[in-house]
């Protein structure tokens, strides 16, 4: 009980009561200008029962006191719930303060910087700055270092590319949103990772399997949504500096201003230059390509302070790469590069009825194009995407806030043109889609998300996407929640496997040549999960246990077979195709200020290629993890993560003469990783680190890497780091706080 | 792998049963009436009640009240609450010394100002 008041931010409060009187007050929120309006239809209630009542019109509740309990609870669509015990004989007058006000929320609790929700119907993970700079290197495909729910790995050992894997599954099949709007997709699903630079990240969102269905009906193995510094952050600027000793250098600054207390507008600028040509593991081949790239961001907030908000930004991206082998070391290179031009508009509005604050609406749009040309030795790629996407959402509740739903309208439209050496593939997409979701919650002890999505695409017809999220609270402390649903996408067969581009093998896309595109069929999956949060206190410190459990099932597929040493072939799926993943994760105040993270994964992720059902490569069975983060009161931060992976399975090479030839296991590896930080007054900080503290590396990443331009060269058979130990450091400036 | 799994068993089972010893040895709960009006306040009231055999420390803004459990076998109220106003809060029992009390920032000093 006492975990439930440590953990729920206790504001402006004045409590009341007497045992045998009625319970009454008004319940209140303050507006940014300092004025107190009642809040109607809040819900009141006394904490572990199903005694409770709603305030009236004007904000006022009556209600019967509990033998059992002191403690009532207030909460409200949009306000941060909060639990007050009640003592003295006084009227009670409630203040609630509406959740988004980031820089009025005080902080009674050492805040944790991963956070499993404890009151969402969907387990969410909330992770905050303070573990994004707990790894500070350097964009979104590397901010879940120390997060056991997501693997990063190397797609080639040429590009220096990283992509996600939850569930044991590829990022492309996790929806990734920037602030609700679907971001990394398309031909970006890889790349556009690295387009989110760390350091511009207030904080991450993360929940496994089935999501919402009001962003659409793309993600199957989970949501990860990213939030951005906003315009009007805590402090006027914001400079990071990082560099490592392979050159890569990397420069963010961010700005916020407020012309008036209704137009704010923020930049995020990111530079990123790798000048140095290094080549540590033993092979011909550049670690990882030299080049540059710029990453600027501006935005427009507007609000009339009258429950109206709008939002307008743009973004340009801009990347120039190149590697492959050193013109300065050989004489007939084998050379690779892109160059990737991205720009994004979007816009959002929001409109809160003050007479009826349980009602809003919103809009939200974006346009993006994205160019990418690429060659990699005498190959190459060229591809454009332009897509749109606007979506509307009415939001309301049924008589009271126990009953919630939205409904929505949206159209994604996306175009694309790509061409691999003669090969054109060309498709136009428009999704036209409407949506109903409606949330029940009955008090803390159990609540409901059932949404179903009805979509039409151009070319597959019609399609459903139902999805329903469930959670019960077994006790105080244990809440057991279930999900499920359904998830479709259209693969891009090409950007998405990147990294096979960096050898030798032939591309052969085995679609109908009536259908446009590459002529396969939509992806399509169920997920279904269970999981378990237990919230512990040992020995007076916070801990939770939690166990989740996660099956996804596929309905068609666009197999990639890399069984062939000399081809890529890709086909719709003939046969099952799923993936199964338990995890068990413990997370404990060890000793005071020692915060120890454990996890352990089990993952059987299997696909049929070509009639034989096979353990997907590169995969590891097993995993295990554990984070250990130490805080003293002076400032400095220790990190340190160590894991654990098991053998993965190598696609066949019998075909490759023996000299090229692998084995069909990789051998299992411990990777650790450590930050030291050092900060001033939360204003400056500064961190050395070490990446890959024990040297691991992949020996002979590139198959055949004297021969690039023969038969057998492959350097996409990746199954471990490609660089060895590398040391960074860096600093955090912020200032003009308001 | 298996060999991992026991560890990782061994480990949580270790860290439950030394709660369990822990507290089986006399642990007690108490509260402290503790003047303060910010969250820096609650901070330094927090690491100041921090000590030897102190288990739990918690200050609550809106009431005053600091909820503490402590080993009575390593420590007492007494020497918690001195802390404490070495620090320069005052408590139900005892006033910080005028010298403690000038050491406070300004946004702590609960003489002056209201509760923010």
């Amino acid at each position: 009980m006492k975990r439930m008041l440590v953990f729920l931010p206790l504001l402006m409060l004045v409590a009341s009561v007497t045992a045998q009187e009625k319970v009454s007050g008004v319940v209140i929120e303050e507006t940014k200008e300092g004025r107190f309006n009642p809040i109607p239809f809040a819900n009141v209630y006394w904490l572990g029962t199903q005694l409770g009542t709603t305030t009236d019109t004007t904000g006022y509740f009556e209600i019967d006191p509990h033998p059992d309990t002191e403690k009532l609870v207030f909460s409200y669509v949009g306000y941060r719930t909060d639990t007050v015990k009640i003592k003295r004989p006084d009227q009670l007058t409630m203040v609630l303060k509406r959740e988004q006000v980031l820089d009025a929320v005080e902080v009674t609790y050492r805040e944790k910087s991963t956070e499993i929700s404890y009151m969402d119907p969907i387990k969410t993970e909330n992770i905050g700055e303070e573990e994004l700079y707990k790894a500070a290197c350097c964009n979104l495909s590397e901010s879940f270092e120390t997060n056991p729910s997501v693997d990063v790995a190397f797609t080639d050992a040429v590009t220096g590319t990283k992509q996600i894997y939850m569930l044991g599954l590829d990022g492309k099949y996790t929806q990734i949103t920037r602030e609700a709007i679907p971001d990394v997709r398309g031909l970006a699903s890889i790349q556009g990772l690295t387009y989110t630079p760390g350091v511009w990240i207030e904080g991450i969102q993360l929940n496994k399997g089935a999501g919402s269905v009001a962003t659409g009906f793309e993600s199957i193995t989970g949501q990860i949504n990213v939030e951005m510094h906003k315009p009007e952050m805590a402090d006027r600027w914001f400079l990071n500096g990082y560099a490592n000793q392979g050159g890569r250098t990397e420069l963010n600054l961010l700005t916020s201003h407020k012309l008036s207390d209704k137009v704010s507008t923020g930049f995020l600028l990111h530079g990123n230059l790798r000048p140095l040509e290094v080549n540590g593991n033993g092979d011909s081949f550049l670690d990882f390509p030299t080049g540059h790239s710029v990453n600027l961001l501006n935005r427009w907030k507007f609000s009339n302070n009258k429950g109206w908000m709008g939002q307008v930004g743009m973004r340009v991206i801009q990347e120039e790469r190149q590697g492959g082998q050193s013109e300065n070391e050989i004489s007939n290179p084998y050379r690779l590069g892109w160059q990737t031009n991205r720009y994004e508009a979007w816009a959002k509005s929001g409109y809160v009825f003050p007479e009826a604050k349980y009602n809003s609406v919103g809009f939200r749009g974006k346009a993006v194009q994205h160019l990418q040309r690429s060659y990699f030795g005498d190959q190459s790629y060229v591809g454009l995407q332009e897509s749109g996407y606007v979506n509307g959402i009415f939001q309301s509740i049924i008589g009271t806030s126990t009953h919630k739903y939205r409904t929505g309208l949206s159209l994604q439209y996306d175009r694309f043109d790509e061409q691999l050496d003669s090969l054109q593939f060309q498709r136009q997409e428009i999704v036209p889609g409407a949506f109903v979701e409606y949330t029940f919650t009955y008090f803390t002890k159990f609540s409901l998300v059932a949404g179903l999505r009805a979509d039409h695409h151009n070319y597959y017809g019609l399609f459903f996407t139902p999805r329903l999220h469930l959670r019960y609270e077994i006790v105080e402390g244990s809440v057991l929640r279930a999900s499920g649903g359904r998830g479709q996408r259209t693969a891009n067969v090409i950007a998405e496997n990147f990294g096979l581009l960096a050898s030798s093998r032939s591309w052969d896309i085995q679609g109908d040549p009536n259908v446009p595109g590459f002529g396969l069929q939509p992806e399509i999956a169920w997920n279904a999960g269970l999981n378990f949060t237990q919230n512990l206190r040992i020995n007076y410190r916070p801990g939770t246990f939690a166990v989740d459990f996660y099956h996804t099932e596929f309905e068609q597929q666009s197999v990639v077979d890399m069984e062939d040493p000399r081809e890529v072939a890709i086909y719709d799926l003939d046969g099952r195709s799923y993936a199964t993943s338990l995890q068990v994760q413990f997370d404990y105040e060890l000793i005071r200020r020692l915060d120890v993270r454990l996890a352990y994964r089990w993952f059987d992720v299997m696909t049929t290629y070509d009639g034989l059902l096979l353990r997907k490569p590169y995969v590891a069975k097993h995993r295990a993890f554990a984070n250990l983060a130490y805080e003293t009161t002076s400032g400095w931060k220790f990190d340190y993560t160590i894991q654990w992976q098991g053998p993965k399975r190598i696609p066949s090479t019998a075909a490759n003469p023996a000299t090229f030839q692998r084995g069909t296991q990789s051998p299992d590896l411990v990777l650790m990783n450590t930050q030291i930080t050092k900060s001033w007054k939360d204003k400056y900080a500064v961190y050395v680190g070490v990446e890959n503290i024990t040297n691991v590396q992949q020996p002979n990443p590139v198959i055949a890497d004297g021969e690039p331009f023969g038969p057998f060269f492959d350097a996409s058979m990746i199954w471990g780091p490609i660089f060895g130990r590398m040391a960074y450091f860096g600093f955090r400036l912020k200032g003009g706080a308001r | 792998m298996k060999s991992f799994i026991i560890s990782i068993i061994t480990l949580l089972v270790a860290l439950v049963s030394t709660g369990e010893v822990q507290a089986q040895k006399k642990v007690i709960e108490d509260t402290l009436h503790v003047k303060g009006v910010c969250g820096m306040c609650k901070e330094r009231i927090e690491e100041a009640a921090y000590g030897k055999g102190v288990k739990y420390v918690s200050w609550d803004k809106a009431t005053d009240k600091l909820a503490i459990a402590y080993r009575s076998d390593k420590t007492s109220m007494e020497e918690v609450e001195e802390r404490i106003l070495q620090a320069g809060h005052s408590t139900e029992n005892k006033d910080a010394k005028p010298e403690d009390y000038e050491k406070l920032p300004m946004c702590c000093r609960y003489q002056v100002k209201e509760k923010h």
